[in-house]
């Protein structure tokens, strides 16, 4: 380690900087009256200490301490998960947990309310859609045929689709087309005037209703056939 | 509650974004690392400018840092480079304060100490000198005479903080002074 031939030598510097323990630094000391080459490199090596202590003393010391200020940099690969941390850390956290929370509540009472409301559409679908879908379930029961649609393809037909604005149908048991029993007239009247109280009748909606104005159409009807 | 904190503990919460555990490391450090770029390069201007740009740096690369060495070496490794990277600079803008042996700057005349003026002249030409002595030192060693020096630490702490056996760090002083006694006995008699 040192340039000087003597064992004692690796304890210039500690003991020059006061970092030998008490019982090293007395040993070195008794070493140096007796070893001139360890003392005249103690004495060079403390003199080059010394300029730099100087230096250090006269123009360093004087100095305040520079203000350091980081600017707004980013932490160049910070993770995602350190970035969002970053970000809802402190108060931020619990906020944003409330907010969360809130908003799943809001989503499932939105869920809900929809969730109700389909199934009440669905019910009221399925009571609108009882002529066309349930035509083979209820044969007994069959739509009339629009008013202003008369067509003889309609009258071919087995299952008739009401038309979207056409008068309710009624649950008329008279599957016969109306033009091919006109010498049935006498009968189709008693049977459609019966219908009314049948416990099937398919309705757009479960609304009890005070009167039902198709009936009257099947009486014109009626009264058409019979006036043929 | 920060100040009680260890040096690691501070980086941790760093990187998770406590910006307040950034500030206490700068504040624990700053004057260290001022003295060691000061060391280093001899310069206010320039050890300012340095530090400053290790405690960015460091906080550029927060997410960089690794447990297993310390925030001390991690810190003056950055330092260091930042004072070479400074001295380079300066150098290629032929600012450089201290210049080679062989360059022509570095002949000042001492004058004789004769009275106070010349008292106050021959102290800041000797403080030059020291300063060119000290930088051109081979850096590792100019590093641990700074880190002695200037930043005052023990040589436990230096070797901890370079990860060096504290026998290595005891040498390289040693190197670093004789090589000083050296050059400060030459310097004058080259320039007289």
């Amino acid at each position: 380690m040192n340039d000087i031939n003597c064992k004692h030598s690796t304890g210039i510097v500690p003991y020059m900087y006061g970092e030998l323990a008490t019982s090293a630094a007395t040993e070195f000391e008794s070493h140096l009256l007796e070893c001139q080459m360890c003392t005249d490199e103690f004495a060079a090596l403390s003199s080059a200490r010394y300029e730099v202590y100087d230096w250090k003393k006269l123009e360093f010391d004087p100095l305040a301490t520079p203000t350091f200020e980081i600017p707004d940099v980013e932490v160049a690969g910070a993770s995602w998960i350190d970035k969002l941390r970053a970000a809802f850390s402190g108060w931020a956290m619990p906020a944003a947990a409330f907010g969360g929370l809130a908003i799943i509540v809001a989503l499932v009472a939105v869920f809900a309310v929809s969730r109700y409301e389909t199934n009440t559409t669905t019910v009221a679908k399925r009571d609108t859609n009882v002529p066309a879908n349930e035509n083979t379930n209820r044969k007994k029961v069959e739509p009339v045929p629009s008013v202003t649609t008369v067509p003889d393809t309609a009258v071919k037909s087995d299952v008739i689709v009401p038309e979207r604005n056409a008068p309710r149908p009624v649950p008329v048991k008279d599957t016969t087309p109306h033009r091919s029993v006109r010498g049935q007239q006498a009968v189709a009247p008693a049977k459609v005037r019966a219908t009314p109280t049948t416990p099937n009748v398919p309705r757009l909606n479960d609304f009890a209703e005070e009167e039902d104005s198709s009936l009257r159409l099947a009486e014109l009807f009626e009264d058409i056939d019979t006036r043929d | 509650m920060l100040i009680n904190l260890t040096d690691e503990k501070l980086v941790e919460l760093s990187v998770s974004g406590e910006s307040e555990a950034f500030g206490e490391i700068v504040r624990r450090w700053e004057r260290k690392i001022f003295a060691l770029c000061f060391g280093m390069l001899g310069r206010e201007d320039e050890a300012r400018d340095a530090a400053q740009e290790t405690f960015i740096s460091a906080y550029r690369s927060l997410s960089n840092f690794r447990g297993e060495a310390k925030v001390s070496s991690w810190l003056h490794r950055i330092a260091v480079n930042q004072c070479l990277t400074v001295k380079r600079r300066a150098k290629a803008r032929s600012e450089e304060f201290f210049n080679d042996e062989s360059g022509e700057d570095e002949k000042i005349f001492v004058a004789p100490a004769s009275g106070s003026p010349a008292r106050a002249t021959e102290q800041i030409e000797r403080l030059t000198l020291v300063r060119q002595a000290v930088g051109s030192l081979p850096v590792d060693l100019r590093q641990v005479v700074v880190m002695k020096e200037f930043e005052e630490m023990t040589f436990q702490e230096i070797s901890d903080t370079l990860e060096l056996p504290l026998s290595t760090v005891k040498s390289r002083l040693y190197t670093a002074l004789r090589q000083l006694k050296m050059k400060l006995e030459r310097l004058p008699m080259e320039i007289g």
